[in-house]
């Protein structure tokens, strides 16, 4: 047969030496962030300060994390070329799950100071909170038990993935246990919607535990899996041109990419927007203090920067084809809804910690928003989005770029016939 | 020759698609757009080299998007604001949140009712003729060969030369007998006087003269239409099923059974020929399901169907001949009945090829002399209780003719 006479293997494409070039750069931008963030939160005396924007750091590479997890599990669902293009960067970047869990570590262990709003004795939770039940499932403890236990579904998951790919790429598996994989890709699905819910609703909307929203955990999957789009755009458009992979890639992956990013874009919108107006419909006085706190002293640039930035612009702009099959063009989109999902996740948290923008906050003798903070939300993403890529490159340095021993890859190497 | 018509473009044809995307890529960059390739399957590189994806359907998408998008909030407007306000929480009349849900539906129907009619309206289909099926063995090109037709119409046309075609194989000019549009119209023009003549036809295939089923007659003294058949009139069905017909519904024959006992024997002798028609029909109706040696490995179990149980396990080895019967002729769990494919006879029939069938995988159980030297591979195989009475045994009873 054909398939023997053009035996791929796995070493026909080891990945480039630009991703080991890339390796310690990214190092040393983070280390370099973290030491400084440390040093101005300390100088500040403000370590409250430095747990809320690491939450925000947090959150943005926890979701690149575990959207690169579900499309990992999504492409061995529903296959597809564009699933294998991904295949290894995803199964390196949810490789960072450990890395994810010890930046959960400060989180966890400043619980009562970052959730000051309902980590508190029970006495003092019931008379704050008005509703004693609130306190049986926001508390310290719980929270702490919660969260080991996503952070060990997740890493069971990624454990069973990561050894079916292994044996996979030694050749030690059939087309026909294909179906196993798949199996657990569906389950791992379920299981990721149903946790990272009620993980979005622990570490994001329980900061300001008088309010809820339906709708919050879905935003948060769709916001994780289009971070996670974005960067692989970034990295197909990075690679795509060297050798190995422009010894296969076609122009009609990163169209697939461009497409599923757009509706991602349209989706993230679609959610943000129905919570909005279920609330604005309903008018309680109850739900709509999130929004006044995040549509007041100054918040509300960022809110309309969100709806302009994030959805209408790069909407706009990928509703072109051309685009979409253009690398250049289409990274810079990618790289500004990648910002955007920062910008986002900072509107949805840091509101709570502040009442609005420094000169009018103190003009009220509140606390505001200044100059050292914004330098801690930006250095805390950098620093931890460093380390995050360090390792990243370093798993994506040890394996090939492509799974070549999947059932399906001779069609990626055929030309493409309709 | 008719040289006078005039030339409907060039045709170049292939053999390969490698050669045609070359060819088509290279008319492209030349500067020629009104072309158009036919191959035998889709070909998403043909398709991106002549560059149809350059076209205007996306904006007219986009147009329709934004219609639909003015023509859902401006109707929201005008009934919420405008002609029948209703004052909701409080909130103002013209309240734009509420409308965007309906704005962006409307969005969605406008774009899509635009992608589809506006591909329609540039793509010209339906088109019943067309000028490249002129060209001389334009058939193979719903088989193996690939063409590639640049238009005369095309504005590049006028600089075509023969340089741009270096890969082809055969050059054809291709011949516009007919112009498109006018035979579109001709062919409506057509269909409305077809539509048109059809009022002044006599239905003379409608109204035939013969007799409706049934219905009442004045030609016959007893004004039926229908007439008894001729006494002594051969009936179609064959002696056996004619014969089952005149039986006592409860006879052995019939049901399988002694009284509420299914019976181990045939009602009728046991030939070659019972077998070898029992082989035949359990090959045409059984071994779908039941696959040919009876293991329940049929075609349509390896696709998936639910697996039945194999003929070759203890319970079905002992299960007398009658208790087959009464499952071809009324089914049981997922198999239907065969009543209707199987006359009592071919069940009979079938019912005594499954013996064999279960003879054939297990020896021993039909008495055949194994010496006691060889060695059983099969563990499984068990000598059959005392009980039970072979094929070879079965001694014809009942009444009935074969």
């Amino acid at each position: 047969m054909s398939e023997t006479a053009l035996r791929v293997t796995p070493q026909d494409y080891a990945p480039p030496a630009v991703i080991g070039r890339m390796r310690m750069p990214a190092l040393t931008v983070g280390i370099l962030a973290a030491v400084l963030a440390l040093a101005l939160a300390a100088s500040l005396h403000r370590w409250p300060l430095f747990l809320q924007s690491w939450l925000v750091a947090f959150l943005f590479w926890l979701g690149l994390t575990l959207g690169s997890l579900v499309l990992l599990m999504l492409q061995y669902v529903s296959g597809g070329n564009w699933g294998r293009v991904g295949r290894r960067f995803w199964e390196a970047a949810s490789g960072n799950l450990p890395l994810m869990f010890a930046a959960w570590l400060p989180i966890a262990f400043g619980v009562k100071v970052l959730y000051s709003s309902w980590a508190l004795p029970f006495d003092q939770a019931v008379a704050k909170l008005g509703w004693e039940k609130v306190h049986y499932y926001l508390n310290p403890g719980f929270f702490w038990f919660r969260g080991v236990f996503y952070f060990l579904g997740w890493w069971l998951l990624y454990a069973r993935l990561m050894r079916w790919s292994k044996r996979e790429e030694a050749g030690q598996t059939t087309p026909a246990q294909f179906v196993s994989i798949q199996n657990l890709s569906g389950f791992g699905i379920v299981f990721y919607a149903a946790t990272i819910t009620f993980a979005s609703i622990d570490w994001a909307m329980s900061l300001y535990p008088e309010w809820w929203s339906t709708v919050w955990g879905m935003l948060f999957m769709v916001g994780e899996v289009l971070t996670a789009f974005c960067f692989t755009i970034w990295l197909l458009v990075k690679l795509a041109p060297i050798e190995p992979l422009s010894r296969m890639f076609k122009i009609d992956y990163l169209h697939d990419f461009g497409k599923l990013m757009f509706a991602f874009v349209v989706l993230w919108a679609y959610l943000s927007f129905s919570q909005w107006l279920i609330i604005w419909s309903g008018n309680m006085l109850s739900e709509i203090r999130w929004y006044l706190m995040r549509l007041n002293g100054g918040w509300q640039y960022f809110g309309t920067a969100l709806i302009f930035v994030h959805f209408v612009f790069p909407f706009a702009l990928l509703l072109s084809r051309s685009l979409k099959r253009h690398g250049r063009r289409i990274v810079l989109v990618a790289a500004l809804i990648l910002f955007m999902r920062l910008i986002d996740l900072f509107w949805l948290t840091a509101p709570n910690f502040y009442s609005g923008f420094k000169d009018q906050a103190e003009a009220a003798g509140l606390k505001g928003f200044g100059w050292p903070d914004a330098a801690m939300y930006i250095l805390c993403p950098i620093a931890l989005g460093g380390i995050w890529l360090f390792l990243f490159f370093l798993r994506l340095e040890k394996r090939s770029l492509m799974p070549v021993n999947d059932p399906h890859f001779v069609e990626m190497l055929e030309a493409k016939h309709g | 020759m008719m040289t006078s018509e005039p030339i409907y473009g060039m045709m170049a044809e292939f053999d390969n698609p490698t050669d045609l995307v070359h060819a088509a890529q290279g008319a492209f960059d030349a500067g020629y757009r009104k072309m158009d390739a036919y191959t035998p399957y889709p070909l998403e590189e043909a398709a991106e080299a002549i560059g149809s994806h350059h076209n205007r359907v996306p904006l007219i998408t986009l147009i329709g998007a934004m219609l639909g998008m003015i023509g859902g909030y401006s109707l929201q407007y005008w009934v919420s604001a405008v002609n029948y306000p209703i004052n909701v929480g409080g909130k103002p009349f013209h309240s734009w949140p509420a409308f965007i849900p309906v704005t962006f539906e409307c969005a969605v129907l406008g774009a899509s009712l635009a992608a589809v009619f506006g591909m329609l309206a540039l793509n010209g289909l339906p088109q019943p003729y067309h000028p490249v099926f002129n060209t001389p063995g334009f058939v193979r090109a719903s088989r193996d060969h690939f063409f590639l037709c640049i238009e005369s119409q095309d504005p590049g046309t006028g600089r075509m030369r023969p340089g741009v075609f270096s890969r082809l194989s055969i050059l054809y000019k291709c011949r516009r007998c007919r112009i498109r549009t006018p035979a579109q119209i001709r062919i409506i023009l057509l269909a409305l006087g077809a539509i048109s003549a059809i009022a002044g036809c006599r239905q003379d295939m409608q109204n035939q003269p013969r007799f409706i089923p049934l219905r009442s007659s004045e030609f016959f003294p007893d004004q039926r239409s229908a007439r008894y058949p001729v006494p002594g009139t051969v009936p179609r069905l064959d002696n056996a099923a004619w014969d089952a017909e005149q039986l006592d519904p409860n006879s052995y024959y019939l049901t399988g059974r002694h009284g509420a006992a299914f019976g181990n024997e045939l009602p009728f002798p046991l030939t070659r020929q019972v077998l070898a028609r029992g082989q035949d029909r359990y090959a045409i109706y059984c071994s779908p399901c039941h696959g040919l040696v009876g293991d329940g490995n049929g075609m349509i179990v390896q696709r998936g169907f639910k697996h039945p149980p194999t003929f070759h396990q203890t319970r079905l080895r002992n299960a007398p001949v009658g208790y087959f019967y009464d499952i071809i002729s009324h089914g049981l769990g997922a198999m239907p009945d065969y009543a209707a494919q199987l006359h009592p006879a071919d069940r009979w029939a079938v019912a005594a090829y499954l013996r064999a069938l279960q003879c054939s995988q297990d020896p021993l159980m039909c008495g055949a002399n194994i010496p006691p030297d060889v060695p059983t591979v099969d563990k499984r195989i068990k000598t059959p209780s005392s009980s039970y009475t072979s094929p070879t045994a079965m001694q014809p009873q009942g009444g009935v003719k074969p």
